[in-house]
């Protein structure tokens, strides 16, 4: 599932452990994320859009595989 | 925010089982004196709780956290699930291998027939927890 973790992490200058640690998960669980081997669950996947002020629908595209 | 999944020990729950009852095995061997069993079983002990905390620090792999039992976040546990059903069927295929083979060995050397029993206790207890893993998730999903 293509997601918008990478763009929207680099874009408020956050890595991948800073994320990692805001959200409770592992840094290579946000790097799987964004690199689309790891589909979140949906209580993780509302947990990263709440940390960037965003919605689950904006952040992934469950149409993409 | 999530919420981190660590337990207050300074392991995990399954890690703190299993070196527990390799401790009460070394104290048993020690109280019977079998001392060279007994130290095996305490470094053993140590060394499985060295490997507990070496995969709880903070910068460790992910494959070494669920090699060693000390899942991080849900994609370890992910990747443990993974891991373990196949362990499982494995061990399903293995056990019926076994099973037939010492049929084989004990129709044809004249074993007595309790020795059948181990692999097909075994293969039913297998059997067994499988159902109740299946009946187990279904109802959680």
């Amino acid at each position: 599932m293509n997601s918008r973790v990478r763009e929207l992490r680099q874009a408020r200058g956050l890595s991948q452990e800073a994320l990692a640690r805001a959200v409770g998960v592992s840094r290579q669980t946000i790097n799987a994320i964004e690199t689309g081997r790891y589909d979140p669950s949906l209580r993780l996947a509302v947990h990263l859009a709440r940390h960037f002020d965003s919605t689950v629908e904006e952040m992934f595209d469950v149409d993409a595989h | 925010m999530s919420t981190p999944t660590r337990s207050r020990l300074p392991v995990s729950v399954p890690n703190a089982v299993l070196v527990t009852v390799v401790v009460a095995g070394a104290v048993a061997l020690g109280v019977l004196g079998r001392w060279f069993e007994a130290w095996l079983l305490a470094a053993v002990s140590v060394a499985a709780v060295g490997s507990a905390l070496h995969a709880r620090r903070p910068g460790s792999r992910d494959i070494t956290r669920v090699n060693a039992i000390e899942y991080r976040d849900e994609r370890d546990r992910s990747i443990a699930r993974a891991g373990f059903s196949v362990v499982g069927a494995v061990a399903l295929v293995l056990s019926v291998v076994e099973f037939v083979v010492i049929a084989v060995v004990v129709a044809a050397r004249d074993w007595p027939p309790a020795v059948q029993l181990v692999p097909i206790g075994q293969l039913l207890l297998l059997c067994v927890v499988w159902a109740a893993a299946n009946s187990y998730a279904a109802r959680r999903s």
